[in-house]
């Protein structure tokens, strides 16, 4: 497994910008991965593509089907089994090809899970090629035969586009302070998440930018400084807001999705006309005045309020009971397996090799001791038993020291 | 059924642009009935192939349906947080701008105007305090049945598939709600600020009778059902959620919703 968080983000930082001090990006979508092609390897990630196209039908269907995780839980596997490097397509469709069946045991492997749960914190670490690699494979199964397309797209966008991004490269280390991530969370105030919404082209070139206030904040200055939302091109954002991941794209939607708000403002005729016979009912009620209107917002407020209020608490409620569910599960499962070697050790004595072996296997040292306990006295029934007894009392006894070591 | 009913419900009362974007809740358990009337284990060679073939469709079929549910949610949910983020910093400015303009120490005080706009502005600001925590509902009525038919899928196949699901679904972008939390708390602080000082008396009573309109409305109906759904669950459960204790809860089914404006 690899040994860093299964996110895709960085691997572009890695190769084409310097060690970024500030703004981190997380594109878990291979949207702002795939430009790295266009600079340098784009032979390699061709072959990677052309590679892919071994893969059968099914192990597309199911990558893809894996893609609209929205997650990187199946890079994260991907990034598992296949190399960092090119690795042949043989090996890439064939471990691509195994997973499927895996799939089949309904969990994805608990480790990939696992690896997952610590991406919030992880986001903005630093990370090896792997994740590249598991980039390059996610993007390339699903959307081999678009992957040209793309690339042609994203050069007519822009012609200047590879400047942008060398500027974007030079301007590294001089990356704003100001959009630097201030969220509670661990995730890094914005995130490009691709959203596979259909294998098809559609999803390459409709990559999810997470939009925070700060980030807007810095579009609305940037914006600003360019002369308002009218002079302002997507383009020259772009080159102000100097944030990394930040594609011409984002800022062209979200310009777009600016300019309409502010042409359309939050108190427009139309709403009014909508509320008109509300407004009407009001009237006929007798609540002329503006206090009987401020009246009802208050209470409009605070039932909003409340709800807000009952919402918050049934999610943390809601994050509490699965974090409970998996710390259980987790004892549960360690249990279970000792109890299994257990049994097995002490069945019969020709089970003494293989539990032996399989005990070892355990995470847990003791419960190696305890295989050696059972081996002194093979074929006894009654002396087996008593082992039994005391490896059941060890087990109980070793059950907490396990379950830390256990979590990851 | 009783949580299909509700979220049909909710999904009824929601705002029309919403309606399409939410849980697939009723396809996806008729899928899970067809995986549960197929048992095959994949395991037991001697089961004829189609039966095996339509386990393994049907339980793909539904991961998938899952998959693309949640790229719905994500999708549908960052859109509209992009857009809150835009109408938040505009009403901002907005109301900056006013104030600079007509308020009391601005450039250009002007009593009527000021107040005019203010008025509009509040309403402005309640609606979108609104808008923007029945997008929270939304992410938690949708996680609540992700949590539901996982749970109803393993029930009824033994699988395992619920657990590792559902810690993914966790870190989703549309179920993590900080920023629009955020949002909804700065907006109630703005309305402070906006409000002018409270007056006692019967506000409660006549705004009740005005009440029944648009996003309030929503609002009303999200608290109900949410109370609804918490009221009580058959298979009572570590996982599950206690009982919602709503204070008032009498006075919000008294708002009662003969709301003869229909939303629009």
């Amino acid at each position: 497994m690899s040994s860093s968080s299964p996110v895709l983000p960085t691997p572009l930082d890695n190769k084409y910008m310097k060690p970024p001090d500030s703004f981190q990006l997380s594109p878990i979508r291979e949207m702002t991965v795939n430009p790295s092609p266009l600079q340098s390897t784009s032979s390699n990630s061709n072959t990677r593509s052309t590679g892919h196209t071994f893969s059968s039908p099914d192990v597309v269907s199911f990558s893809s089907a894996s893609q609209h995780e929205r997650q990187h839980q199946p890079s994260s596997f991907v990034s598992q089994t296949l190399g960092e490097d090119s690795v042949s397509s043989e090996l890439h469709s064939a471990t691509f090809i195994s997973q499927p069946q895996e799939s089949d045991e309904i969990s994805w492997g608990p480790d990939p899970f696992q690896d997952m749960l610590g991406f919030p914190e992880n986001v903005s670490v630093q990370h090896d090629q792997v994740e590249n690699g598991a980039c390059y494979t996610n993007d390339d199964n699903v959307k081999q035969s678009d992957f040209g397309e793309w690339v042609d797209k994203l050069m007519s966008i822009d012609d200047s586009y590879d400047p942008n991004w060398s500027q974007l490269l030079g301007d590294d280390n001089e990356s704003e302070p100001k959009p630097k991530p201030i969220q509670q969370q661990n995730v890094p105030s914005k995130e490009v998440k691709g959203l596979p919404s259909s294998p098809s082209t559609a999803s390459q070139t409709k990559p999810r930018m997470r939009w925070t206030p700060e980030l807007h904040e810095a579009f609305v200055e940037a914006v600003n400084q360019l002369g308002g939302s009218e002079k302002a091109t997507p383009k020259g954002v772009l080159n102000l807001m100097k944030v990394k991941g930040l594609t011409i794209y984002h800022v062209k939607s979200h310009l777009q999705k600016y300019r309409t708000a502010r042409y359309k403002p939050e108190t427009p005729e139309g709403t009014s006309e909508k509320k008109l016979s509300s407004i009407e009912e009001m009237k006929s009620l007798d609540l002329k005045t503006s206090k009987g209107i401020t009246e009802a917002l208050r209470l409009q407020m605070e039932l909003q309020k409340r709800l807000h209020e009952q919402l918050e608490i049934q999610r943390k409620l809601q994050i509490q009971i699965e974090n409970q569910g998996k710390r259980l599960q987790m004892m549960f499962e360690q249990q279970r397996e000792m109890g299994d070697s257990k049994f097995k050790d002490s069945s019969s004595s020709s089970l003494d090799e293989p539990s032996n072996s399989e005990a070892p296997k355990e995470e847990n040292e003791k419960l190696g001791s305890e295989s050696c306990i059972t081996k002194a006295g093979p074929g006894e029934s009654s002396r087996d038993e008593s082992t039994k007894q005391e490896m059941a009392d060890e087990a109980q006894i070793s059950v907490p020291p396990p379950t830390k070591r256990v979590k990851t | 059924m009783k949580f299909g009913k509700r979220l049909k419900q909710q999904i009824q009362d929601s705002l029309p642009e919403w309606r399409d974007k939410f849980l697939s809740y009723k396809e996806l358990k008729k899928l899970v009935k067809l995986i549960s009337a197929a048992p095959t284990r994949r395991n037991e060679s001697w089961r004829s192939r189609n039966e095996s073939l339509k386990y393994g469709k049907a339980e793909s079929d539904f991961v998938y349906l899952l998959d693309i549910e949640i790229d719905k949610f994500n999708g549908f949910f960052m859109e509209q947080e992009e857009e809150f983020v835009i109408r938040h910093e505009n009403l901002k400015q907005k109301i900056k701008r006013v104030v600079d303009l007509w308020g009391p120490n601005g450039i250009h005080p002007s009593e009527e105007n000021y107040k005019e706009e203010m008025e509009k502005i509040r309403k402005a600001i309640v609606d979108f305090h609104g808008e923007m925590v029945l997008l929270v509902n939304y992410s938690n009525i949708n996680y609540t049945g992700l949590a539901k038919i996982l749970k109803k899928y393993d029930k009824r196949t033994g699988g395992l598939l619920r657990l590792p699901f559902i810690q993914k679904v966790l870190v989703q972008p549309f179920f993590t709600t900080d920023i629009i939390s955020n949002l909804v708390k700065e907006c109630e602080s703005i309305i402070d600020t906006v409000f002018p000082a409270e007056e006692a008396a019967e506000r409660a009573k006549e705004a009740i009778v005005v009440a029944g309109e648009g996003i309030f409305r929503n609002t009303v109906k999200a608290l109900l059902t949410m109370q609804e759904i918490r009221k009580g669950s058959s298979t009572q459960s570590p996982f599950s959620l206690p009982p919602l204790n709503l204070p008032d809860s009498d006075l919000i089914q008294s708002i009662q919703l003969n709301a003869a404006v229909p939303i629009v």
